[in-house]
């Protein structure tokens, strides 16, 4: 056959997709935007069905044999169950407002990470495969058979939302994508479709504690390590105590902050907040190495998963016989405590109502889950000027901060982050009201997927809010970002190092702990992270 | 008209082809978000896109300042090296803004005998693919690095947490 010349070979190129109805497009399952597949082992400690070793790319998912009825029943059993579901599946009229809300159509371009896209992919198959309409009249409906490719798309798609909920609030219906998210999840974990990322974390959790599976000895060796280095630049070594039985409260934590930078230092500034106020005001504050997480994988894989899980807290709590809960800087802890915890696992009649023993500020919100979050109680501390700051300590920082999804959609945490930055940095600057607060976009990396393996979508997802992110620094010189979440601390950091290398990443409590002083603290030379405090810089 | 002078003249006609071109790269509902939504932050994507392609045009016929298009150049394939596209697809957007001139200017080209000037410009479209190639590289080769820095990190601290090495002066 005849080569054609050049020039014909290069108009003959076309970058250009094909237009195609979108229930035709083949799905391509790419590199970079998948998770691994759940090894069998985890799946089997938690009693989840079907383990197995499978993998996503291979033509065989090794299904079980009804794998079709399983999904269709689990389907009707939610409809029944969840009102929401089936108002989700019904109402949405395609108005397309949520459609270029999805970070990740944003960063991707790809128009099933729409979220009206997104929703269609199991909404065509209740119409489908469930309603009379949908049964009747097929595609035209908008009702599509549920075959092993729709299958695999569903999987495809539905490990590609990060459960944010930013679709959610441009919805005028207010259909929020993550609880159809959690639902199709949760459809395909009956069939043990689930990626090594969730599976692992979850049962390591409902086995050691943790999501990462670090065992009690560990724990305390790490906490003992960040003491050493708080021994070492403020001449005064915290005491925690671990387990104690009879302490007034327990404080949970994400694993993450005792394990991974950047969040190591945001758990250094815990423990010297918790150390100033056991010296001051006697205030009896206990870590446990059993209940050590405060994430909340189960939340990604099923309802039933996520009670047990979080379950593990309460117990721990009623075991050591404390007042209430002290929760640390995390995101989606604080959405299944404050939207699902209670009707879970609730109420903990053995807690009391949250009252801080300080200034005896009564925490109603947690009137019934008997937990608040770290940031409230310590801007209610500073409110009533009950820490010493020295502000100043943080002047090398030009701090902006990022509201993660949970803690400001799902609990409208949004005042008090802010408060507690203010009063321990003297530069803070708001990103666009557009990117911040409610309408805040996810890190990219929520709802477990921030594994190895699929960082790219992670780019792409975290592409609007380095953007914003790329404005503050342009404009005010902000060389760092603020956060609340252990996810985003993990997260943000490699994300940052991409887009935009200069800015770094902090919890706010590590800036507290900066800022905090300590009763006896040595004149301090460095900041939790070792590196030379403002005007200390020439005594190196 | 001088050369340099009729193309600017272009200079809105071209970059709208220009960026037409390179959002069809993109599925049609996807293409024409990248192209018609005008907000920086909504639209962060587009936005750079139409942002650093104006700047590269400008420049272009400026000083072709070097820096300066390297952080134009950036821009755009910062973006495109985490999209999933082949390398080559990636940064087509060099070619596709010699076809656009060509498109918009061609004629007038021809019919001037201004080959000797559309050779040169060619020169510069070529130094602009080099660099859109090495930024590309340089993109997808930190990606590689952060996740090798990750592992190794990871490994080390568990060896040493582990007792199994120990640093000198310890």
């Amino acid at each position: 056959m005849a080569i054609s010349k050049p020039d014909v070979l290069y108009r003959n190129i076309s970058h250009k997709p094909p237009e195609t109805n979108w229930m035709d497009v083949p799905l391509e399952i790419k590199p970079g935007r998948y998770c691994y597949a759940a090894d069998p082992e985890p799946l089997e400690y938690v009693g989840m069905p079907n383990p197995r070793k499978w993998n996503p790319l291979d033509d065989d998912w090794k299904l079980p044999e009804n794998w079709k009825e399983t999904v269709i029943s689990g389907m009707k059993e939610r409809l029944e169950k969840f009102r929401s579901f089936k108002v989700f599946m019904d109402i949405c009229v395609r108005c397309g407002a949520c459609a270029d809300k999805c970070h990740y159509f944003i960063g991707s371009g790809d128009p099933k990470n729409m979220p009206v896209l997104r929703a269609e992919l199991l909404r065509s198959v209740y119409r489908g495969e469930i309603t009379k309409a949908g049964q009747i009249l097929g595609r035209f409906a908008g009702g599509r058979e549920l075959t092993e490719n729709v299958l695999k798309e569903i999987w495809y798609y539905y490990y590609q939302c990060s459960e944010c909920r930013r679709c959610s609030v441009f919805c005028p219906y207010g259909i929020d994508q993550a609880e159809i998210t959690i639902i199709g999840r949760e459809l395909l974990n009956l069939l043990g479709l689930n990626i090594d990322w969730i599976a692992k974390p979850a049962a390591n959790c409902y086995r050691t504690g943790n999501h990462l599976g670090i065992q009690p000895h560990a724990f305390k060796d790490m906490i003992d390590f960040f003491c050493d280095d708080i021994e070492e630049i403020t001449g005064i070594r915290p005491e925690p105590t671990f387990n104690k039985k009879g302490a007034d409260y327990l404080f949970i934590t994400p694993s993450g902050d005792v394990f991974a930078d950047p969040g190591t230092y945001t758990c250094m500034g815990y423990l010297i907040l918790f150390h100033y106020l056991k010296e001051e005001y006697g205030m009896d504050i206990t870590w446990s190495t059993y209940a050590s997480e405060g994430g909340n994988f189960g939340f990604f894989t099923s309802h039933e998963l996520m009670k047990r899980l979080n379950a593990k807290m309460y117990m721990e709590a009623k075991r050591l016989g404390v007042k209430w809960i002290l929760g640390g800087e995390c995101g989606h802890m604080w959405r299944v405590l404050h939207q699902y915890m209670d009707s879970m696992n609730g109420p903990p009649d053995f807690l009391e109502v949250p009252v801080s023993p300080i200034t005896g500020t009564r925490f109603q919100h947690a009137a019934s889950t008997k937990m608040i979050h770290i940031v409230e109680f310590v801007a209610d501390l500073m409110k009533h000027n009950k820490l010493r700051l020295d502000k100043s300590r943080n002047d090398n920082l030009r701090v902006t901060f990022h509201d993660s999804c949970n803690p400001s959609r799902g609990l409208g945490f949004l005042e008090e982050p802010r408060y507690v930055i203010n009063k321990v940095c003297n530069n803070f600057f708001e990103m666009p009201l557009e990117t911040i607060r409610e309408q805040t976009f996810c890190c990219g990396g929520g709802s477990g997927l921030n594994a190895g393996e699929n960082e790219e979508i992670r780019m792409m997802g975290g592409l609007p809010r380095a953007n914003a992110v790329k404005s503050v620094r342009d404009r005010h010189g902000v060389n760092m970002l603020a956060n609340i979440c252990a996810i985003d601390r993990a997260t943000l950091s490699a994300m940052m190092a991409y887009w935009q290398p200069d800015v770094g990443v902090t919890g706010v409590h590590e800036m507290v702990g900066n800022a905090l002083i300590l009763p006896g603290e040595q004149e301090r030379e460095t900041d939790l992270r070792g590196e030379p405090l403002p005007g200390k810089e020439e005594d190196e | 008209m001088n050369f340099n002078s009729m193309i600017k003249k272009n200079k809105s006609r071209i970059i709208n082809i220009w960026l037409k071109k390179f959002t069809d790269t993109y599925s049609e509902q996807s293409g024409k978000f990248f192209r018609d939504n005008q907000g920086q932050f909504s639209n962060p994507v587009g936005y750079t896109f139409r942002v650093n392609m104006e700047k590269i045009f400008d420049e272009l016929f400026l000083e072709n300042d070097q820096e300066k298009m390297s952080e134009y150049v950036d821009g755009i394939t910062r973006i495109r090296a985490v999209q999933g596209f082949p390398p080559s697809v990636s940064v087509s957007f060099v070619p596709m803004l010699r076809e656009s001139i060509w498109e918009v200017c061609g004629r007038e080209i021809a019919r001037e005998g201004m080959h000797q000037e559309w050779l040169e410009l060619n020169v510069k479209f070529e130094e602009l693919m080099q660099l859109a190639f090495d930024t590309y590289m340089s993109c997808r080769e930190l990606l590689w690095k952060q996740r090798a820095d990750f592992l190794h990190t990871r490994t080390h601290k568990l060896l040493e947490r582990a007792g199994f090495i120990t640093r000198a002066g310890k």
